[in-house]
């Protein structure tokens, strides 16, 4: 045996070790530390017009929550998240369910279903500002030839439908997610249940009521958490839509955190209400790992 | 009795179609459109009242976006540091994947779930530090720069789909492999490697597009315009003080089909995965 063997077998006899070491080293410097580095940099004055940074302790989340646009951004960033999660569960709960009867053709419109999800941000902002446009959008015309609207309306640009807008936007996007999670949960309850249901004569709605919801309600209630920690951390569909505007009709948290750190350049300053933000997500978390535990046992 | 039975079964059916039909126009009709616009006259675009079917076939935005705009260096930028995020991403993610499910340590629990949380920290909470850190290594407005931050979502994912798969993986199998003297790393290149390449290609696909998508750390992260992906370049163009439509509506179709065309490939698998990831987890 040469010198490189025994090496190798003790390589291999700690590959467990080995094999997670990368991972773990990519996680820490990739996540863990850079959060960990987002809160040193909400304790100091850091500035990207200025080249050093003093500690200043928690003066910047004193301004923050003084700042009266910072609530103003969390009422907002609640109601985007109440409308978002909203739509996309009723939108993905009617497709699960309507894919989960036993009709023909099923597959083929699972696979169209789902098409939304995979565009680009980019992409399907920018064709729901074009279907939205006041100069020609096909929304516009097909809403006004039925008289649903008096006129072409300007949907992203008027501040009482831009929220209503976006909201719609990311919606159309992102309920695919919530059908596919919905559909796993439908697909594994048994038919004996519904045969004992049609058997007992319960009404469609006693059906749905007491044989398909307690058996997709974990789901539902995982599904619900993961979307809200998403959703209320979306920055990239009212940017491109709206910009936070017109004026801060669609300013939510990210978008002000963005404003503060890229337009005002107070890096420091982002960071404590990115900061806060990470306070609400970890509060979520927690209830999200509580309910994933509730539904393994 | 019969017949009142199967009319209300007859009924029911029509109104699942109608339904479903509803829903599935909502969804598709949008791609559709843009799809028409893209080929269409632009006189035609912005017509009132707007015609369905096109009469006119104009591929000039085609043209455009290859000739005046810098497409084709962003495409090659997008797919650079979504080939280069996806490797090192599967790689690392199967190794950590594999020892997760393989050895079950103490720390694996602690370190899947991990995992599992890091892929919920949203870009907008990363993309202060990160900028901050990228400039002070010199990583800022670099592709090498952007990679990394595209593999801190993609490692999650991959690593979460990858230890979902291995443990469906019977365990007899690299049981046999080491009786017949297989070395643990052996067993993993021999073994489970090649039975997992079905559930490696998914995964590696849906990292890309994940990739190829991303807008956020593009945007904020580089500033060149040489170095600019297919989101950021398009962001750009939106931007342009003299809107060019024709090329913008060629840009959106062209840099929809990667995905669109990938997503229905792997779609039966990574539903299923997704599924089992939901209905686990």
């Amino acid at each position: 045996m040469n010198k490189g063997r025994i090496n190798l077998g003790w390589i291999d006899k700690r590959l467990d070790v080995i094999f997670i070491l990368p991972l773990v080293i990519m996680m820490v410097g990739l996540v863990a530390y850079p959060l960990f580095f987002s809160i040193q940099l909400s304790l100091t004055n850091s500035s990207l017009m200025r080249p050093t940074a003093k500690f200043i302790m928690l003066r910047n989340y004193v301004e923050v929550c003084l700042d009266e646009r910072f609530w103003a951004a969390l009422v907002r960033s609640v109601i985007w998240t109440v409308g978002c999660i909203s739509l996309q569960l009723a939108y993905g709960l009617a497709a699960a369910l309507l894919l989960n009867q036993d009709i023909r053709g099923k597959g083929v419109f699972q696979v169209l279903l789902i098409l939304p999800w995979t565009l680009p941000s980019v992409a399907f902002v920018q064709i729901w500002k074009w279907m939205l446009d006041p100069m020609g959008g096909i929304v516009n015309h097909l809403l006004y030839s039925l008289g649903v609207i008096p006129t072409y309306w300007s949907w992203f640009s008027k501040p009482h439908t831009a929220m209503g807008s976006v909201i719609w936007t990311y919606g159309w996007f992102a309920f695919p997610y919530v059908m596919v999670s919905i559909l796993a949960g439908l697909k594994a309850i048994p038919q004996s249940h519904y045969d004992v249901a049609k058997v007992e004569g319960a009404s469609a709605l006693q059906t749905f009521r007491y044989v398909t919801f307690p058996y997709v309600r974990g789901i539902i209630s995982i599904v619900l958490l993961i979307r809200t920690i998403w959703v209320f951390n979306k920055f990239a569909i009212i940017f491109l839509a709206t910009g936070g505007g017109p004026g801060d009709a669609t300013r939510t948290l990210p978008v002000l955190a963005y404003e503060t750190g890229w337009q005002r350049f107070l890096i420091g300053k982002a960071a404590s209400i990115t900061g806060l933000m990470l306070v609400f997500l970890i509060i979520a978390l927690f209830f999200y790992l509580k309910s994933v535990k509730f539904v393994e046992e | 009795m019969k017949m009142k039975y199967r009319t209300y079964r007859t009924l029911k059916r029509a109104g699942i179609y109608v339904a479903l039909g509803a829903l599935t126009f909502i969804a598709v009709s949008p791609i559709f459109w843009m799809g028409l616009s893209s080929i269409r006259h632009l006189s035609e675009v912005f017509q009132v009242p707007p015609k369905i079917i096109p009469t006119s076939l104009d591929l000039t935005g085609y043209q455009e976006v290859f000739l005046y705009t810098p497409f084709i260096q962003c495409l090659i930028n997008s797919t650079f540091v979504g080939l280069v995020a996806t490797a090192a991403s599967i790689a690392i993610g199967a190794a950590g994947a594999y020892s997760i499910t393989r050895w079950q340590k103490r720390y694996s629990k602690f370190i899947s779930q991990s995992v599992l949380i890091s892929y919920m920290i949203p870009p907008i909470l990363l993309v202060i530090p990160y900028f901050i850190l990228l400039k002070r290594v010199g990583l800022v407005d670099t592709l090498s720069g952007l990679i990394l931050t595209h593999v801190s979502f993609a490692l999650p994912f991959a690593t979460w789909l990858l230890t979902a798969y291995f443990s469906t993986l019977p365990r007899e199998l690299e049981e046999a492999a080491r009786i017949d003297g297989c070395t643990n790393f052996g067993a993993f290149i021999r073994i489970i490697l090649p039975l997992s390449v079905p559930g490696i290609v998914a995964v590696a696909i849906f990292t890309f597009i994940n990739s190829w998508n991303e807008f956020v750390y593009a945007l904020l992260l580089v500033t060149s315009a040489e170095k600019r992906t297919i989101t950021a370049g398009f962001y750009s163009l939106m931007g342009a003080e003299v809107l060019q439509w024709e090329p913008m509506i060629a840009w959106i179709v062209l840099i929809t089909i990667p995905p669109l065309i990938f997503f229905v490939l792997i779609q039966q698998k990574l539903v299923k995965g997704l599924a089992a990831g939901a209905v686990k987890r």
